[in-house]
């Protein structure tokens, strides 16, 4: 953080390949698509970049970046005036070739609906610990929520997604 | 499916984060190139006051030592010329009266 405050681009570079994959998954929670999530992305590094100044060292660098991000991600939110329970962006998500192509895109149709269906946080710490494989302190900072909450959150989560897919007549994944 | 990891909206290809990285890496650079200067010319002020502090130790260094009567000169130069009040304000102790009164007996003409 020292050197990248000196304008050291390969500092720079160290951070962004460690946070990037973070940040995208953050991103997402707030974007319509994922070209705006690299959008929110990128300028949540180049913000962050200028503000590194004002960066307290003796502090935990990840919570701060991602309190940036979160912040950048409202306010592409609040531009848009985005409805969580848009069920056509969230078909369209589902139906993203870029996810995996052997999901059944109708059942990760169902499960978008009923992530969108919790509350933000309860949605997002499922997503960040159970499908992106974040622990719940990284998904934590990354939410600006405590650990245990994430960890609560999630299993909640978890739990309403079984039901959900058991009242179907589907098997819950592990 | 059998894992919520296949639920995953992040790509699994290397080649998608390297032209991510590499674009917000290029995104940065002016901003990474200004501060690149604008540490120079805080490298530069800082060797600057370096200097000028080094300067001002060499003048001390190199200056001619200060008088070892400096101390009286100072006060003299600072007594009012008045003999009188000069004796008053110059000497260790409360003059006696009658050393006073000697010195006033000289000024009267």
């Amino acid at each position: 953080v020292r050197l990248a405050r000196r304008g050291e681009a390969q500092a720079f570079d160290q951070l962004v390949e460690r946070y990037l994959r973070g940040a995208l998954a953050v991103a997402l929670e707030y974007a319509r698509d994922r070209d705006e999530a690299e959008d929110i992305a990128q300028d949540a590094f180049l913000r962050t970049l200028r503000e590194l100044h004002r960066f307290d060292d003796r502090k935990s660098f990840r919570p701060w970046f991602f309190t940036i991000l979160r912040n950048l991600g409202r306010n592409a939110v609040a531009r848009r005036g985005r409805q969580v329970d848009d069920v056509a962006a969230l078909d369209a998500r589902a139906a993203d070739p870029a996810g995996d192509a052997a999901a059944d895109a109708e059942l990760r149709s169902m499960i978008e609906r009923e992530l969108a269906s919790m509350t933000a946080q309860q949605a997002a710490s499922f997503r960040l610990c159970e499908i992106e494989g974040f622990s719940a302190p990284e998904a934590a900072d990354m939410l600006g929520i405590a650990p245990a909450t994430v960890r609560t959150h999630a299993h909640r989560a978890r739990i309403k997604l079984r039901e959900m897919l058991t009242a179907r007549g589907y098997r819950s994944p592990e | 499916m059998s894992d919520w990891r296949e639920l995953s909206r992040l790509p699994e290809s290397s080649e998608y984060w390297r032209a991510l990285q590499r674009r917000i890496g290029g995104a940065a650079s002016p901003e990474l190139a200004a501060q690149r200067a604008h540490q120079r010319w805080i490298n530069r002020g800082l060797a600057g006051g370096v200097l000028a502090a080094a300067a001002c130790v060499a003048a001390l260094l190199l200056a001619p030592p200060a008088s070892s009567d400096g101390q009286v000169s100072l006060e003299a130069g600072l007594a009012p010329a008045d003999p009188l009040a000069r004796e008053l304000l110059s000497s260790p102790e409360p003059p006696p009266v009658g050393g006073l009164l000697v010195t006033y007996a000289r000024l009267e003409p």
